[in-house]
């Protein structure tokens, strides 16, 4: 069990979007769940179109459970991400299913598939209660030196499996 | 907390026409005569509450009149906000740590530190702490009027105790108070509403909306058959990029897809206005996406045995940023 300030030593994500609560099972470079808990209040809602739908957006149930998925990747004894950027490489076979609504406690179930240097694949589910409420084929994620990124920079000449975000 | 009162037995007494430092300095003198007594509440000028065991109290309620105050005891259970609600502290911080908080969308300032929060985090170690140290009253609502701009002071609960302190704070602030629970239901939005056009309050800022990319521009550059171009300028204040990533700002790969979602909204082809994605297949990011960059969008519809498909490429000034492949279900289907 870790408590929430380790998820803020390895996350590097920040409000409004450190999207974990709490990592309630751990077994490093195996698996992983960790719980978010959607309140009604949050930021998002204030744009929705109306209040007929309180969904949960899909792809920041996504996003959320990919930083689940980043607390697998990261190595726990490299000492914090504050100078490191987690980045979403790619996706494959994400399902939605069903509304997320506020309220809901969302389980993320990540499993590591292979770990290759500063790259990692990793698949799972996301549950709320007994219902699945998304699958993942497969999230590749990269961790990278934020040193190694910036605006001005080339395009990086990282491995195919590098870049943009999670 | 009962049970630390029941432990460690003590009371609390308020004294009027006292300022901060006399009172610091009476109790400082009590406690280095063996006693245990300390400074609990700045609540008003001119109105400290100390907090401490039944003698130390007493001891300092005894020389308020020499000091030119009046000393109240005040009916308490306990020597609240107090070192002697030390052993509360463990027990507090267990149910704290299941607690669930969540980020405030409007500062919250804490007693404790007199400081506004808006993390969810702070709040289990604020309140622990509050256990056993004063709560700055005064200076909290200094922070609400002075530094945060609140020109309206809301009171909920009986009342109006805080009220009255909060008036000897900030004369000039406007205050309501909404004591009574139908009433609160009724009137406190028409309340607070006319406090505001009255000119108490400036109208309140939704500082962390909108959501995502929603008030980056997105434009249909063109459309041909089942093809289309989109663009979208990223807008650097969208408020994810405060947490995506405080060292460095880059777009998240999912707020990409969430581009693609949104240029399909503007551009599907007539049969697919109403279609929504049932499964992202494939998202690749090849180069990240930062704050200011213009994305363009190319992308093609196509039909196969098991329903529409929607393929994008994006790309910056900088090159190609990411593919992005989408299933989608549409009203049809899904009968």
């Amino acid at each position: 069990m870790t408590s929430a300030p380790t998820i803020e030593r390895i996350l590097p994500h920040r409000y409004p979007m450190l999207l974990i609560d709490r990592l309630v099972e751990f077994i490093a470079g195996e698996k992983l769940t960790a719980h978010r808990r959607v309140a009604g209040d949050e930021p998002w809602y204030e744009s929705c179109d109306g209040p007929a739908d309180r969904a949960y957006p899909p792809l920041l149930l996504l996003e959320s459970w990919c930083q689940a998925a980043g607390l697998l990747a990261a190595s726990e004894d490299e000492g914090g991400m504050s100078a490191q950027a987690m980045l979403l490489g790619a996706v494959t076979n994400v399902t939605f299913y069903g509304r997320v609504l506020p309220g809901d406690l969302v389980a993320h179930h990540v499993r590591l598939v292979r770990a290759l240097g500063d790259v990692t694949v990793l698949e799972g589910d996301a549950t709320v209660g007994n219902r699945l409420a998304l699958s993942v084929g497969q999230v590749v994620i990269a961790i990278r030196p934020i040193g190694d990124l910036s605006s001005t920079a080339s395009p990086l000449s990282g491995t195919t499996e590098s870049s943009s975000s999670a | 907390m009962l049970d630390a009162t029941r432990r460690r037995t003590g009371t609390m007494a308020a004294l009027i026409g006292a300022d901060r430092d006399a009172v610091e300095s009476l109790t400082t003198k009590v406690r280095d005569s063996g006693g245990e007594v300390w400074v609990a509440n700045v609540n008003a000028p001119g109105q400290i509450v100390v907090s401490g065991t039944v003698s130390g109290v007493a001891q300092v309620a005894s020389m308020a009149s020499e000091h030119g105050f009046k000393a109240i005891d005040l009916a308490v259970g306990g020597a609240f906000h107090s070192p002697l609600m030390r052993c509360a502290r463990p027990a507090l911080a267990v149910a704290l740590d299941k607690a669930l908080f969540n980020h405030a969308r409007v500062p919250v300032v804490a007693n404790f530190d007199a400081r506004p929060h808006v993390e969810q985090r702070a709040w289990p170690s604020l309140l622990v702490s509050q256990l056993t140290a004063p709560v700055r009253w005064e200076e909290g609502i200094r922070v609400l009027c002075d530094e945060l701009g609140c020109g309206c002071l809301v009171e909920v609960g009986p009342g109006p105790h805080l009220l009255t302190m909060a008036r000897r704070i900030v004369p000039a602030s406007r205050r309501i108070i909404i004591n009574h629970p139908t009433a609160a239901q009724r009137d406190s939005a028409a309340t607070i509403a006319s406090a505001r056009a009255a000119g108490g309050d400036p109208p309140p800022t939704n500082k962390h909306a909108p959501w995502s990319l929603i008030h980056s521009t997105i434009k249909l550059q063109s459309r041909v058959g089942r093809t289309a171009v989109v663009m979208i300028d990223v807008d650097a204040a969208e408020p994810l990029f405060a947490g995506h990533f405080p060292a460095l700002p880059i777009l998240p790969g999912v707020s990409l897809i969430e581009c693609v979602h949104r240029a399909m909204k503007l551009a599907a082809p007539q049969e697919l206005t109403d279609a929504e994605v049932s499964v992202v297949e494939k998202a690749r990011f090849v180069d990240p996406v930062f704050p200011g960059d213009r994305v363009t969008m190319n992308l093609r519809w196509d039909a196969d045995v098991d329903g529409w498909r929607c393929a994008a490429e994006l790309a910056t000034e900088r090159g190609a940023a990411a593919r992005v492949r989408l299933r989608l279900a549409t009203a049809e289907a899904a009968r």
